[in-house]
């Protein structure tokens, strides 16, 4: 891994040209031409957050290795008057110690007053003609402001992914409101791709076809949570069997100790406990795999927040 | 349809069965076909319901048999063992002890089949897998057709009470006979039994994702197949190069050869992808037939010209990655005298619209220098050099490459001006590797055909059709050999690309190059 340079925003493409070339050329006391190689499947821009970038850089570091990307991650609690950037070209090893494999990092960093000109300049810092993911850290937009700044965002990008995960009611209510004011856009959800496994653990239940049978008599669901509110998982999971089921069944939100699905079947009760979820940056790397729309997950979160399709 | 697989991301699992293997207690069982089970299990891809009987000669317990299968795993396993991934994994795997030709053992394997369909909702759907030596496919697929009634859906007189209701469907292993005499026999036992689309003619090289890689290069773009043709392209070279002798198999490596070994299933096989035309739809019928299609255009050869066209060798002692290594004829279970060849090299001519006058050279042996597998295309050089310093004849042509093994990419060669002030031209690769631009790791072949198999797609499994046309292609070549001792094995040191007679297929081939590549 490179360090950390920092350069003014116009200067950006002209440091990375830079750092490409001396990248380029052979270690000292190495016969070897190309040392490394560089690869860029996607674009990553990661705004919306607060200060916590510390949790960031490792999560970002185990996605590059699925999906080498260009990552512009925005920051919006700058100290200063004026924006400032680095840049970073962060490398693993493919495979067998053989060549590394690298990819590109850049922060900009503003304060809020000046957020909106680092977010302009994010445009014209994309890879051409690859696909353009928006991770929006943050919970849906509320204010004007960001309601501004996300817009900006999701005009150059094609997909947006969220992380309902600490999301209220309310705000989960937010997320749906996003996702039917840009129709444009695919969105995915962190929290969501939490519930994969979970999801594929309650559908096999009914791969057979004896269960299968079954399902149009399945009236009643349960799904016990830890803690006292339901979580925003929790929620999308009800929404989910909701939104899949004909007829709908009544699906209950209890308190419990652990999270499981309780589905009652004529032929008795069937308990599904949530297997361990995955980490941040599988996650992630998950929802960055799918280009497309996620219908099932746009269902769910309508039938969750009592949204109309 | 489970209204709840209904998603992007929940993956498409196949309607539970039961997964019933003979020869469980073999070595593909334990090195290849559990551990693919596991790691499907493990990424959440097999049904609920689903479940494997192993049947062998054995004389284990279902606990002993879940004992060895976790060793097998643990060891062997894409995915990394997990009890949490293991515990209802082992709760699906049963064992019966079979003498494979026993009506009596047949008839309790059956009920065992039958109560995990009630138990675990298959309906009955069965899965069998022949993974025993070929000499006992016979009495199996026998017994499957009498006790088993596990044949055709309407086989007439077949007892409604006695036969288990789902489908059928037979997974056979290589070899699919020596010749086209015993292929034909196999074939013809098979289909006594089972309708064509039950059976699944398994070759692991067409679950490579490299090899699934070449119809979505040639037909999910644009650019290339405009100059996929006798046009633009000089000549094709196949390579598939192993730098292993044979290991543990002398005694199977003696009845077989490279040519039986790998030229007729495995090189015949990535002929097909990287020259056959566009199928009508990307579905088993449509690619099989387009497949066969081209196979069948493939120049007959006779035993007369096997000289000319085919070239073969068996190793001698050598050297391979610093370490010296024994002669095929030193091997353990290798006759002093064997005749078997351990490399084989070809040239065929496709005679299509497409390919008329396009040589296509294939080799494969084994104690080459390095493990590979690539196909490569090499286009003709421009009609005229424009660059006085660099003439056309040093111009390099372009070349296009797929690997398959190992480093699993794509890699396009051309010529480039070398900074500076004199105009000279030097060769450069572009790459494109599987590994650096997706992170997630491939599904190991078996993985993928097994969960193929179940779910009824024979896109990626050979055809009897296919395997015979191999077969009478190769047959001259076969015979002819038999007949004539070769005068000259062993005819190249182990750790060399193989013996000088592989270089003459070049002469008189009417394309511009002269060799084989150095992949």
């Amino acid at each position: 891994m490179n360090g950390v340079r920092e350069v003014e925003i116009g200067g950006i493409e002209r440091e990375l040209s830079r750092l490409w070339s001396e990248l380029a050329q052979p270690q000292p006391g190495s016969t070897q031409t190309a040392p490394v190689l560089r690869t860029c499947t996607l674009n990553l821009v990661v705004a919306g957050g607060g200060g916590e970038q510390e949790d960031l850089a490792p999560i970002l570091a185990e996605v590059a290795v699925q999906h080498p990307a260009r990552c512009i991650v925005v920051v919006g609690d700058g100290e200063g008057e004026r924006p400032r950037a680095w840049v970073n070209i962060t490398c693993h090893a493919a495979g067998r110690g053989q060549q590394q494999v690298c990819s590109e990092q850049l922060i900009l960093q503003a304060p809020a007053s000046a957020l909106h000109q680092v977010i302009g300049s994010v445009a014209g810092l994309l890879v051409a003609d690859l696909p353009a993911f928006l991770w929006w850290r943050g919970r849906p937009p509320s204010s004007d402001l960001e309601k501004e700044r996300f817009n900006h965002l999701a005009r150059v990008v094609d997909r947006v992914v969220l992380d309902s995960a600490r999301f209220s009611g309310e705000e989960l209510a937010g997320a749906a409101e996003l996702v039917r004011a840009y129709p444009r856009l695919a969105f995915g959800d962190l929290n969501w791709a939490r519930l994969t496994a979970w999801r594929a653990a309650v559908a096999q239940v009914f791969d057979p076809p004896a269960m299968q049978a079954q399902l149009a008599s399945l009236s009643r669901a349960r799904i016990a949570h830890s803690g006292g509110e339901p979580s925003a998982a929790v929620r999308l999971l009800a929404g989910w069997l909701q939104s899949r089921l004909q007829p709908l069944p009544d699906v209950e939100l209890t308190g419990g100790d652990a999270e499981v699905v309780e589905l009652e079947l004529p032929g008795g009760t069937i308990r599904v406990p949530r297997p361990a979820p995955p980490t941040d940056a599988q996650a992630l790397s998950e929802e960055l795999r799918i280009l497309g729309r996620d219908a099932v997950f746009k269902q769910a979160l309508y039938a969750a927040t009592g949204s109309p399709e | 349809m489970n209204p709840l697989r209904e998603s992007l991301r929940l993956p498409h699992t196949p309607e539970p069965c039961t997964f019933v293997i003979f020869g469980a207690s073999g070595d593909l069982t334990r090195r290849k076909l559990l551990p693919a089970l596991y790691a499907l299990a493990a990424e959440q891809r097999l049904p609920g319901g689903f479940s494997v009987v192993g049947a062998a000669r054995s004389q284990w317990n279902d606990a002993q048999f879940r004992e060895r299968m976790r060793a097998a795993i643990a060891e062997f396993s894409r995915i990394p063992f997990q009890s949490a991934v293991w515990e209802p994994f082992a709760a699906s795997l049963f064992y019966l002890p079979v003498e494979y030709d026993d009506p009596l053992h047949h008839a309790r394997l059956k009920e065992m089949v039958r109560t995990l369909a009630t138990q675990k909702g298959t309906r009955g759907n069965s899965l069998f897998y022949l993974a025993t030596p070929p000499s006992a496919f016979l009495p199996i697929i026998r017994r499957l057709g009498e006790s088993w009634e596990r044949g055709r859906p309407a086989r007439p007189g077949a007892a409604e009470t006695a036969a288990l209701p789902g489908w059928a469907r037979i997974i056979v292993e290589k070899p699919f006979g020596r010749d086209l005499a015993s292929a034909h026999e196999l074939d013809r036992l098979l289909q006594q039994v089972f309708g064509e689309e039950q059976v699944y003619r398994i070759d692991h090289y067409l679950g490579k994702e490299t090899v699934q890689n070449i119809l979505v290069f040639r037909f999910a773009n644009g650019i290339f197949e405009p100059v996929w043709n006798r046009r633009y392209v000089d000549h094709v070279q196949i390579t598939v190069a192993e730098s292993i002798g044979v290991e543990e198999r002398g005694a199977f490596y003696e009845e077989s050869g490279a040519l039986r070994d790998m030229v007729q299933n495995h090189l015949m096989q990535l002929l097909a992808l990287v020259a056959m035309e566009p199928p009508a739809a990307f579905g088993a019928r449509e690619v099989r037939q387009e497949k066969e299609k081209l196979l069948r255009a493939i120049r007959p050869m006779s035993c007369e010209q096997a000289a000319r066209v085919a070239a073969r060798g068996q190793y001698g002692p050598g050297a391979i990655a610093g370490a010296a290594v024994a002669g095929y004829r030193q091997e353990k279970g290798v006759a002093a005298d064997s005749r078997t060849e351990t490399f084989t090299a070809l040239r065929l001519h496709i005679d299509n619209w497409r390919w008329a006058g396009v040589p296509f050279f294939l080799r494969s042996g084994k104690r080459l220098p390095r493990r590979v597998t690539e196909i490569a295309v090499r286009f003709r050089r421009p009609p005229l050099g424009l660059f006085p310093e660099t003439p056309l004849d040093q111009l390099e042509s372009n070349l296009f490459a797929f690997r398959i093994q190992p480093d699993e990419g794509i890699s396009l060669r051309f010529e480039a001006k070398v900074p500076g002030q004199e105009l000279h031209v030097r060769p450069v690769n572009m790459e494109f590797r599987y590994g650096t631009s997706f992170g997630a790791a491939a599904p190991e072949a078996y993985e993928t055909l097994l969960l193929d198999a179940m779910r009824g797609d024979a896109t990626h499994f050979a055809w009897s059709e296919t395997v015979e046309t191999c077969w009478a292609l190769l047959e001259p070549l076969l015979e002819a050999w038999a007949a004539e001792a070769p005068a000259d094995f062993p005819n190249y040191e182990a750790g060399t690309w193989g013996p000088p007679a592989a270089d003459r297929l070049f002469e008189g081939a009417g394309c511009e190059a002269a060799g084989w590549r150095r992949p």
